[in-house]
């Protein structure tokens, strides 16, 4: 399957801040969720890959180029990305309008047509300035811009940040529209993670600067649970033989303990009296990150 | 190049019509208050173009602007080299603006009864080349303070860049004094004076140029530099 982006061992130093020896891969036809904690490191991630700022260790491809290359020709790469950062970014004095005709100067494959489309389907019509927009409506002009080149890959950087629910779910329908198109791929990072639970086909976590976990979503939302546990329960899951040493994480509740467990259904045959519930990417992360491994 | 080019004119393009009105006003303003029409003419040619240089560069940090460009298929190279494009090419712009205005002004101050505005105002008393040196002049002077002005704003940034920005252009004058003012054998007087005005505009001219030539090329390497 080709690769549309493939990072290895990215690292990036700034004051306070260390991104640390980090790989991720987007495959054609995959959406990969980026998510993790404020200031983890998901937009140096993002910018790293996109070329725009300098690694101090690893390899970027990115659509079959190094970006970071010298001599790369990272124009003719990015005439095939659509990005969306996490604010509206054109300039104030721009009025939608504008922002197609920045488009038509900015790309060879510029679609006029499709650009407007959107714009109707989103309710901006072309005289609207930018500054009059809300944060939503914002977010729905970057995208419409992001789409009208025709990209292969999208990069979003909390995209849906801002956007009533249904305005998330009418932009994650556009987001499927794109990847029904073959060789398509996205990556998007957001803190919204019911969105991922929609539309993802792999979950990355950055957890300071570094790789926290990085999995299927059907493995973390079908086949991982929580297992509601008493403090009893814990020497009865993790002598019970249906999980390897260190595959368990707990995470104490007041008088209970959550264990995330990689298979729920396995943890329902090992400790039938224990409730266990589907995860959520919210649920995993959060006992991935804060909890301890048994 | 031409994108970035586009970009900036794209992004200025609506605040032209309020710019280019609040320069008309002040110019004629100073052009019935000093009764020179080509007083008007060089305030104009050269308050355009430096309302738009920070203008153009504040935008740049509003809401991510500059960084979201950088994902748009433009090098940063292109980047620099069509903003100091785009600079010039509202400089010109400016230019033949303030003449036309000049001629404007000059002609209905020809028009008008005697008495009603100063005669110095007619054109008469200041014609298109009279008009054209005061234009040149201070398109020309625009030119050399952006040369100064936009690497330090492309390498640091509109707030931070702005603040450098009267620093070097003092140790610029005090450096330029310091050298024509001493045992140099260039008398810049007589030579300007032999030459003619023309002339002495035509080579102003080539050094403005060259000048700004080399401040591009030196802020398309600061640029490349910069953390986004």
């Amino acid at each position: 399957m080709e690769r549309l982006i493939r990072a290895e061992g990215l690292a990036k130093r700034y004051d306070g801040f260390a991104l640390e020896g980090l790989s991720l891969t987007v495959p054609a036809g995959t959406v990969v969720g980026l998510i993790g904690s404020n200031g983890s490191g998901k937009t140096t991630t993002l910018k790293a890959i996109l070329g725009m700022t300098a690694l101090d260790a690893g390899t970027v491809e990115l659509l079959g180029c190094d970006p970071h290359a010298p001599g790369a020709d990272l124009v003719a790469i990015k005439r095939r990305i659509g990005v969306v950062l996490d604010t509206c970014a054109f300039p104030v004095t721009m009025r939608v309008r504008d922002v197609g005709d920045l488009g038509k100067a900015a790309y060879r494959c510029w679609d006029p047509t499709e650009f407007e489309r959107l714009c109707e389907r989103f309710g901006l019509t072309p005289k609207k300035p930018v500054k009059g927009l809300s944060r939503g409506m914002g977010m729905k002009l970057s995208l419409a811009f992001a789409l009208a080149h025709r990209p292969d890959l999208l990069v979003l950087d909390e995209a849906t940040a801002g956007l009533d629910p249904l305005a998330r779910d009418e932009v994650l329908d556009l987001l499927r529209g794109f990847m029904e198109e073959e060789g398509h791929a996205i990556l998007m990072s957001t803190h919204i993670t019911t969105d991922l639970e929609k539309i993802a086909d792999e979950v990355v976590c950055i957890d300071e600067g570094r790789l926290a976990f990085s999995a299927p979503k059907d493995a973390i939302c079908d086949d991982a649970g929580i297992a509601r546990c008493r403090t009893a329960d814990l020497e009865r899951l993790a002598s019970s033989g249906a999980f390897a040493a260190g595959s368990l994480r707990a995470l104490p509740r007041g008088m209970a303990v959550d264990v995330l467990v990689p298979d729920r259904f396995a943890c329902a045959r090992a400790l039938p009296d224990v409730a266990v519930d589907r995860a959520s990417i919210e649920d995993y992360m959060t006992i991935m990150l804060k909890g301890e491994a048994l | 190049m031409k994108a970035m080019l586009f970009s900036d004119l794209i992004t200025a393009r609506n605040s032209f019509p309020a710019l280019l009105g609040i320069t008309v006003f002040v110019a004629a303003f100073i052009a019935v208050g000093s009764g020179m029409t080509v007083a008007a003419v060089g305030c104009m040619a050269a308050m355009v173009p430096f309302m738009y240089l920070f203008s153009i560069a504040a935008y740049d940090e509003w809401n991510g602007w500059e960084r979201f460009r950088l994902t748009l298929p433009l090098s940063r190279r292109q980047v620099a080299y069509g903003r100091y494009a785009s600079m010039l090419v509202v400089t010109a712009c400016a230019l033949a603006f303030s003449l036309a205005i000049g001629l404007l002004i000059g002609a209905v101050a020809q028009a008008l009864p005697a008495g009603v505005v100063p005669e110095s105002l007619s054109l008469d008393e200041a014609g298109l080349p009279v008009l054209a040196t005061a234009g040149m002049a201070a398109a020309l002077v625009v030119l050399l303070t952006s040369a100064v002005t936009l690497p330090l704003v492309m390498r640091f940034g509109m707030t931070s860049g702005t603040r450098l920005v009267p620093v070097v252009l003092v140790l610029a004058v005090a450096a330029g004094m310091v050298l024509l003012g001493g045992e140099s054998t260039l008398d810049v007087d007589e030579l300007l004076a032999s030459a003619g005005p023309s002339m002495a505009m035509a080579v102003a001219a080539v050094v403005a140029l060259a000048l700004y030539g080399a401040s591009a090329l030196l802020a398309a390497r600061l640029y490349e530099q910069r953390e986004l």
